[in-house]
């Protein structure tokens, strides 16, 4: 390899999160007794040679994990929770439906934004020797074999990205679904997406976001290390601004489904406002009983520094 | 006050701006939120507020545009005017130019029209007890009555104004060279009310038609007849050239070629135009010719073969469909007939050409048909025997023999001469020393229409000619009869009354003798003249009337009709002499004030100038009033100004003013301008924002 990683993802990666792969270094939970691959200790309990403590077994748990021995004596389903002893994996989940290419001057496109903040994240887990995996919502969505830590898997799973999102409404709960029936490896996971609208055909946002976070604390009760990055722009944070504050607004959903919202900005953003602050708080409660780490990022602020301290941020975990 | 009141409907597009201005004025601007459920729904529509830069954009779109169909609307205001009129009771003559150019059409009307109806507003603004008179620039405007009342002249100018073509008069008058006719119309004015004239017409830009020079009366005031100067418009214009004809006798005896030629008079040649021009003979469609005009010229001619001797009238005809009518037809008499042939028998050569018959006969006769041709030929008695023996009984190129003093034919020759006269041709005989009354009498007895005495007379005193016999045809054109009688006769051949001859007396002597006794031969006529053409006996030759006395002598001979030639010469409106009183003495007022003359009872008056006159006798009634038309070109030229009475009176200064309606569309172009000069200045300053 005659290049360095963020040079060979420089398609992905803009300038300024280039210095960053160099210098990110992702963060690991408690120390491991044995460090095998990779440098760091894997923070979630688990599957490990190391007995750590029992637990009974709850729906999800993967059946590898339960301790026959254990059960037998006590009559009921154990599983073993011990110290991570293998490299822990890093599985990317990154929301593509259409709302996430939103654009306003003077700033770049979400979606662009996204596809950054994902390759260099996984760059910066290949550095460390740790395998990758990415998942987004097309048509090969899952990554060919699994977490990987070829640069050359990396690149083939960074290209399957569309360049535009086209889906009509939010797949994160299906891609969830699917990987958690999988029965990975305990590993970190990190979901990208704006979380505004989860709603699909057939459920409304309320409904998808229960069960997401639902599936988020299965997989964190799994051993899964879960951080959720709230990826917004500053028209959603703060409302679209118009030439004047008379100048009639238009809004129209990206994903098609949502009927149109017509006012001035006087009339409209007092609510939005009201409304967002609201629906941020419910998703960070979610994630708070989830334990899941909730680490919003705006587009308009300096991107390295938002994730460098979004990584090695410990509050708001579960 | 508008003149274009359709283009009002355009203030309605106004509300197409208001709307334009609401539907389309800032567009909600389109976003495309994922967050749009956070929005909340509302069920009325949005309101977009304007701004005051809106309001300030959208009024002044308005005013272009209300600014706009007012100017097309052709807006006038009530302003002060020119006319200026005296604030007391005078005399008023308005005068009212009516040449050719009062055809031009302005607005959709003449400017005819346009000038009576300034005219019926003037004579509203003139002050009670003022004395009105109205004249139209035109020799032969009628003069109906002295003076008029308000809703008299207001009527008579409405008949006018109904008139299409009130006064088709080719050329132009000014007010200056028609100042003493014009002036004629006020005469009768009383004589203390200062005088005022009124002269409303197209004033040309230095309005140096108006106020007349030589003008008698100090008070002029010249009142265009439009509110604004005529723009003469590049849209093409069209007329006919004078019409010409040419006799074609390689074609016909009665063939002639007429020529006319289309001008366009545009200063930009147009494009290619179809035209159709029209021949007519009488008024009735004789021929249709399409023309293709290209450039500013197209020439078209038409053989024309008239079908008898008689006069035509022919007259081209386009329509141009143009704003000046007049010069869209041509029209011309026309007769074919050949010249007349006369053969004069010089029977007493002079010496002196002024003394000889047949000169002073040639001179009379070539100016009397000049415009209708004459073939004089001149020839001594022998060559007239020798003309009459070779001719045989019917000459091919003589219409009229004319015997002057000539001395008389043989029988064999006389015989002759007879046979001429019996298919038709004329016989004019005039008496004179060469004139033997025995020889006469037997060679000529079967022409002569009386016999004559034994010789010629000398008269103890000269005298006139007595009024003609005017039912006699010779004088049924001639209209000079009441002229002839200032030619004095010294010597005259008297006539052996005879009833059974056929013999008629057409004139006479103011001493009863016969002067002009004419009779008929088979078909052609005779007459007998009973003293010299020349000098030597009479001062006929020198008489102003000798002309047409000889014209309508020869006339009668040679069997012409009383032509229309003669009628297009003669206008009917030439002053006649009037006969004022049989019974006593009359004083005649003429129209300037100065001229007043006394006429004998039994006297015809001989009026010089057009306009009215007032007759007064030292007994019995009062006066009685007439009009007087002449012909402007044999009146005598206009007399030097007098002191008017209005000078003497000493009028005060105009203290009242009427208005007039001046059109005010070039302002308001200047406003649209400046409108649309502050709405893009506008605009500027909002994209910047």
């Amino acid at each position: 390899m005659t290049q360095g990683p963020a040079q060979l993802f420089s398609e992905y990666i803009p300038e300024e999160l280039e210095r960053l792969v160099a210098e990110l270094r992702l963060p690991s939970g408690p120390k491991s007794r044995r460090v095998q691959n990779g440098e760091h200790v894997s923070p979630q309990r688990g599957q490990s040679t190391e007995f750590f403590e029992h637990r009974p077994y709850q729906a999800g748990h993967a059946l590898r994990r339960i301790d026959w021995r254990a059960t037998a004596k006590t009559s009921q389903a154990m599983v073993r929770y011990g110290e991570e002893l293998l490299d822990a994996p890093l599985y990317l989940f990154l929301d593509s439906h259409a709302g996430m290419s939103y654009q306003s001057s003077p700033w770049p496109n979400r979606w662009d934004w996204a596809k950054a903040l994902v390759a260099t994240i996984a760059v910066a887990a290949l550095r460390q020797g740790d395998p990758v995996a990415l998942f987004s919502a097309h048509k090969n969505s899952h990554a060919p074999t699994g977490p990987s830590r070829r640069l050359s898997q990396l690149q083939a799973m960074l290209d399957q990205i569309p360049s535009t999102p086209k889906a009509a409404s939010s797949q994160l709960y299906e891609l969830l679904l699917g990987w958690e029936a999988s029965n990975a490896a305990v590993g970190r996971v990190f979901v990208f997406s704006d979380w505004l609208d989860l709603s699909s055909v057939q459920a409304s946002h309320e409904q998808q976001s229960q069960a997401i976070f639902a599936c988020l604390e299965r997989l964190s009760d799994q051993g899964h290390q879960i951080r959720a990055f709230e990826l917004l722009h500053r028209d959603e944070l703060e409302f679209p601004q118009a030439q004047n504050e008379e100048q009639a607004l238009c809004f129209v959903d990206p994903r098609g489904r949502a009927p149109s919202r017509v006012g001035s900005p006087a009339q409209l953003r007092q609510d939005y406002l009201q409304a967002l602050a609201e629906h941020r708080e419910t998703l960070r409660n979610r994630a708070r009983a989830a334990r899941v780490q909730w680490l919003p990022m705006r587009i308009d602020k300096d991107w390295a520094a938002q994730l460098r301290s979004s990584l090695f941020q410990q509050s708001g975990a579960g | 006050m508008v003149q274009n009141p359709w283009m009002l409907l355009g203030l309605t597009a106004a509300i197409v701006i208001a709307l334009a201005h609401r539907l389309f004025a800032q567009p909600a601007k389109r976003l495309a939120l994922s967050s749009i459920r956070l929005i909340a729904r509302r069920e009325e529509q949005p309101v977009t507020p304007r701004r005051w830069q809106d309001i300030a954009l959208l009024a002044l779109r308005l005013a272009i545009w209300t600014l706009l169909a007012l100017t097309l609307a052709r807006p006038h205001c009530k302003v002060e005017q020119d006319i200026e009129l005296f604030d007391e009771a005078h005399a008023a003559l308005i005068v009212l130019d009516a040449g050719a150019r009062s055809h031009h059409r302005v607005s959709g009307k003449s400017l005819w029209q346009h000038s009576i109806r300034r005219a019926i507003a003037l004579i509203d603004a003139l002050p009670e007890g003022s004395w009105i008179q109205i004249a139209a620039l035109e020799a032969r405007t009628p003069i109906r009555q002295p003076g008029y009342a308000r809703q008299q002249a207001k009527a008579l100018l409405q008949a006018w104004s109904d008139n299409a073509t009130p006064f088709p008069r080719e050329g132009l008058l000014s007010l200056s060279s028609e100042i003493s006719n014009v002036e004629a119309h006020i005469s009768l004015a009383p004589a203390d009310l200062p005088k005022v004239g009124y002269f409303i017409g197209e004033l040309d830009a230095k309005q140096s038609n108006c106020p007349p020079s030589g003008s008698s009366m100090k008070h002029w005031y010249c009142v265009s007849s439009l509110d604004t100067q005529i723009k003469i418009s590049p849209a093409p214009q069209l007329g006919l050239s004078a019409l010409r004809v040419q006799p074609a006798p390689e074609l016909g005896k009665r063939t002639f070629e007429l020529q006319v030629s289309v001008q366009n008079y545009a200063s930009q040649a147009s494009a290619p135009r179809a035209l159709e021009l029209r021949w007519y003979v009488d008024d009735h469609l004789a021929q249709r010719q399409q023309l293709q005009l290209s450039g500013t010229q197209s020439k078209a001619s038409w053989i024309y073969g008239a079908s008898d001797d008689q006069a035509h009238r022919i007259r081209a005809e386009i329509a141009a469909q143009d704003n000046f009518s007049p010069d869209d037809r041509r029209e011309t008499w026309l007769a074919a007939r050949r010249p007349l042939q006369i053969l004069l028998v010089d029977g007493d050569p002079s010496e002196e050409r002024s003394h000889d018959e047949v000169y002073l006969l040639a001179m009379a006769l070539r100016h009397a048909f000049n415009d209708r041709g004459i073939v004089l030929r001149s020839m001594d008695p022998a060559q007239f025997q020798h003309a009459l023996s070779s001719e045989g009984s019917a000459p091919k190129r003589c219409d009229l023999v004319v015997m002057a003093n000539s001395a008389a034919l043989d029988k064999k020759h006389a015989q002759k001469l007879e046979h001429w006269v019996k298919s038709g041709v004329g016989l004019w005989i005039t008496a004179g020393n060469r004139v033997d009354a025995k020889l006469y009498n037997q060679h000529l007895a079967s022409l002569l229409p009386l016999s004559l005495r034994s010789g010629s007379v000398a008269l103890e005193g000269p005298v006139d000619l007595s009024p003609p016999e005017l039912s006699h045809p010779i004088f049924a054109s001639f209209s000079d009869t009441q002229s002839l009688g200032g030619a004095r006769t010294r010597r005259i051949f008297l006539l052996e009354p005879d009833p059974s001859r056929p013999a008629r007396v057409a004139l006479r002597f103011s001493n009863g003798a016969p002067a002009l006794v004419t009779r008929q031969l088979g078909q052609g006529r005779i007459a007998w003249w009973s003293t010299s053409i020349d000098r030597d006996w009479s001062e006929l030759a020198l008489h102003p009337a000798f002309v047409g006395l000889c014209e309508a002598i020869a006339t009668w001979l040679a069997h012409e009709q009383g032509p229309a030639r003669s009628k297009a010469k003669r206008d009917p409106w030439v002053a006649q002499p009037i006969l004022l009183s049989q019974s006593q003495r009359v004083r005649v007022q003429g129209p300037a004030t100065d001229s007043s003359e006394w006429v004998d009872a039994g006297q015809q008056f001989r009026p010089r100038r057009r306009g009215l006159y007032l007759t007064s006798r030292p007994q019995g009634p009062g006066g009685e009033r007439f009009s007087v038309q002449l012909n402007p070109a044999a009146s005598p030229p206009p007399r030097p100004p007098t002191p008017s009475s209005a000078q003497k009176s000493g009028v005060r200064p105009p203290k009242s003013r009427s208005h007039r309606y001046q059109p005010i569309w070039s302002e308001l172009w200047i406003l649209i301008a400046l409108g649309l000069v502050a709405e893009t200045l506008f605009r500027i300053l909002r994209m910047r924002e």
